[in-house]
């Protein structure tokens, strides 16, 4: 297919739309790697790699992303799953449900779970007068409030693209395999689920990605022992004055990030995800 | 003939909406320009919360009345955006609340202090003292906070209590960050392994941080001064090292908490000049204002945070706050209030900011 290289007029209109993002977001960029190698100098990487606290908060930032994103399929897949095949009033409210928190301030929400979590709210309260625990558990300021509430937030981009990817799936498909005697589990395991994958992978490089660099809520609910990279990065500029070393931080988590969606474009067309890729060029 | 009129129409739609945007751009670029630089304003940093507030009736009211000049008091203090403005020429905040750890000596982004205009030599409570970029505001301290209905009877008094996890059963709350020095859970591991006031500083890290580990399992870390009475006044811990005026409001609401003046460790607020400030003759005379003996004490009319001059201490003892001030519970003996000592902080922030941080992500 021949592309089209001559330009619109309406072109033009995109022009402020670019130089903001070029004002921005690559001027700041470029100032950020700039000040990480002269403030003072690009010894900052070198300290990085040798400060056990910086190494530690990379491994928490990873680790934060693998159990958020696991948490969200195992807890969101059967949500996309209830969408497609539960009947349109189910549909609505799931759906409804899923989207609404989005529309409430992350900080509200943040706040929202630390009342839930504390060690005398609702959740320690229910369990104590049930007399299965004596004494309140501790959820809050530690890394299972961290995934927790990582989990809440970021599981709409786990179950949206899971339920655009499940509602294609060609209904003969199932109904054939039942013609032919497949009991329901071999039809999720069989068809459904290796079908979905692909928004399963989708779902999972948009909940790692985010997790990576999420501040306010791990802040507001998370201990100190779960440091992770985002916080360090605000302590070495805003508290330490350490401008070049946060900026150092800042391009390896930028750089991770790159790496991560490396690694996942071998299983999901990024270009998919992204909605780059048009039918004028995609394959038939 | 139609084709061309559209097309034309096309071009200037386009044209417009460019022109639309580059307008938009531009009038948002210059609107931020101040007014006249005749009119006296300057513009007062602040920590924010009930300790802000509380300078608008103590102090910038009279003084606007007194001097016309007005106070915009906005804040919170950020050590980074001072060091950024400062160091871009483009000074914003005239006067800062700042702590010593900031480096009130020989910073590159403080004016110095005119002794000669503020009275530096009085402002010496409980063994502080002017630095020559800061001139001490007003007085504050880190107290043994504690539950009242966890500890009807016998309760902790002491550091040493803090740390007595078999006596007194349960979670201690105990600031994350040490900024500002961290509430003194430092110093107080360290009076509660036996070191003598005196001999606090240098603060042994290792012996500080073994003690505070000692009783990792029992301490939760909270975020914000305001957490600390939030917490132990729930019960959520039974005890913590909170900040003096935070306590004595949540009492005065009702909180089921008390507080022990044993040793507190006493802390003080700066007043300073940020370098390249636009009005640095005004900031002066407000900090002069907010130190000098007839205006120093009137705070405690307002928050349980106490005069740095000696000579408003009279004024404070009749004061609304005067029951719950520092300066007017200083203990004799060993329980005596010790000062923290931010110049040592400020020269040691690297190191210990970084022994903690290991320790507090482990």
């Amino acid at each position: 297919v021949a592309r089209r290289l001559k330009a619109n007029g309406w072109d033009a209109v995109g022009l402020p739309g670019l130089a903001f993002l070029v004002l921005v977001f690559l001027v700041p960029l470029a100032a950020l790697v700039w000040s990480s190698l002269s403030d003072p100098s690009p010894a900052n990487y070198t300290q990085i790699v040798h400060d056990p606290v910086a190494v530690r908060a990379l491994v928490n930032t990873l680790e934060a992303a693998a159990v958020v994103t696991v948490s969200c399929i195992v807890l969101g897949y059967p949500i996309a799953y209830g969408m497609v095949h539960l009947g349109r009033f189910w549909r609505s409210t799931l759906l409804l449900a899923t989207l609404l928190p989005m529309c409430s301030s992350l900080l509200v929400r943040g706040y929202v779970i630390t009342i839930i979590l504390a060690t005398h709210g609702p959740i320690n309260n229910a369990l104590i007068s049930l007399h299965l625990i004596s004494s309140p558990l501790p959820l809050i300021y530690n890394r299972f409030a961290v995934y927790f509430a990582l989990t809440n937030i970021l599981i709409p981009f786990m179950i949206l693209p899971i339920f655009a990817q499940l509602r294609q799936i060609d209904p003969n498909l199932t109904m054939a395999a039942r013609g032919l005697g497949a009991r329901s589990w071999t039809v999720l395991r069989r068809i459904t689920v290796p079908l979905s994958l692909n928004g399963v992978a989708a779902g999972s490089v948009l909940v790692f990605v985010l997790t990576l660099g999420f501040y306010v809520v791990p802040a507001l609910v998370g201990g100190p022992s779960g440091l992770l990279v985002s916080q360090l990065i605000v302590q070495d500029i805003q508290q330490f004055l350490q401008t070049g070393l946060g900026s150092a931080l800042s391009v390896v988590l930028i750089m991770l990030t790159f790496v991560v969606l490396a690694a996942m474009s071998r299983f999901v067309r990024l270009q998919d995800l992204l909605g780059l890729r048009t039918k004028e060029n995609s394959p038939k | 003939m139609s084709l061309f009129r559209s097309h034309s129409t096309r071009q200037r739609t386009i044209l417009l909406a460019a022109a639309l945007t580059a307008a938009v751009l531009a009038l948002s670029a210059c609107g931020g320009g101040s007014g006249s630089s005749s009119e006296h304003v300057i513009t007062y940093a602040g920590w924010g919360g009930s300790g802000q507030d509380a300078l608008t009736p103590a102090f910038f009211k009279p003084f606007t009345a007194a001097t016309g000049i007005k106070v915009i008091s906005t804040g919170p203090v950020d050590y980074s955006k001072i060091q950024q403005m400062s160091k871009a020429g483009n000074v914003t905040w005239d006067v800062a609340q700042i702590d010593p750890d900031f480096g009130l000596t020989d910073s590159p982004y403080l004016d110095k202090i005119d002794c000669a205009q503020v009275g530096c030599s009085d402002l010496t409570v409980g063994g502080l003292h002017a630095y020559p970029q800061g001139a001490p505001l007003m007085t504050f301290s880190t107290v043994l906070t504690y539950n009242t209905k966890t500890f009807p009877s016998d309760p902790p008094q002491t550091w040493n209590d803090f740390f007595n996890v078999t006596k007194y059963p349960g979670k201690r709350a105990v600031m994350t960050n040490l900024a500002g020095g961290g509430n003194g859970t430092l110093e107080i591991a360290l009076l509660a392994s036996g070191v003598e006031p005196s001999q606090l500083y240098p603060l042994d890290m290792d012996k500080a941080l073994a003690k505070i580990n000692s009783i990792r399992k029992d301490i939760v870390f909270i975020q914000t001064n305001q957490q600390c009475v939030d917490l132990v006044s729930r019960g959520d811990a039974v005890m913590g090292n909170c900040l003096n005026g935070d306590a004595a409001a949540g009492k005065a609401q009702g909180d089921p908490i008390a507080w022990s003046w044993d040793q507190q460790i006493l802390f003080a607020d700066y007043l300073s000049v940020v370098k390249g400030s636009p009005h640095e003759a005004d900031a002066m005379k407000l900090i002069q204002w907010m130190t000098s003996k007839e205006h120093n004490g009137e705070l405690a009319d307002n928050i349980a945070y106490g005069p740095s001059n000696t000579k408003s201490l009279a004024s404070a003892k009749t004061a609304k706050f005067a029951d719950s001030l520092p300066s007017l519970h200083v203990l004799s003996g060993t329980n005596a209030p010790i000062p923290w000592n931010g110049q040592w902080w400020y020269e040691n922030a690297e190191q210990v900011n970084h022994d903690w941080l290991n320790f507090t992500s482990q």
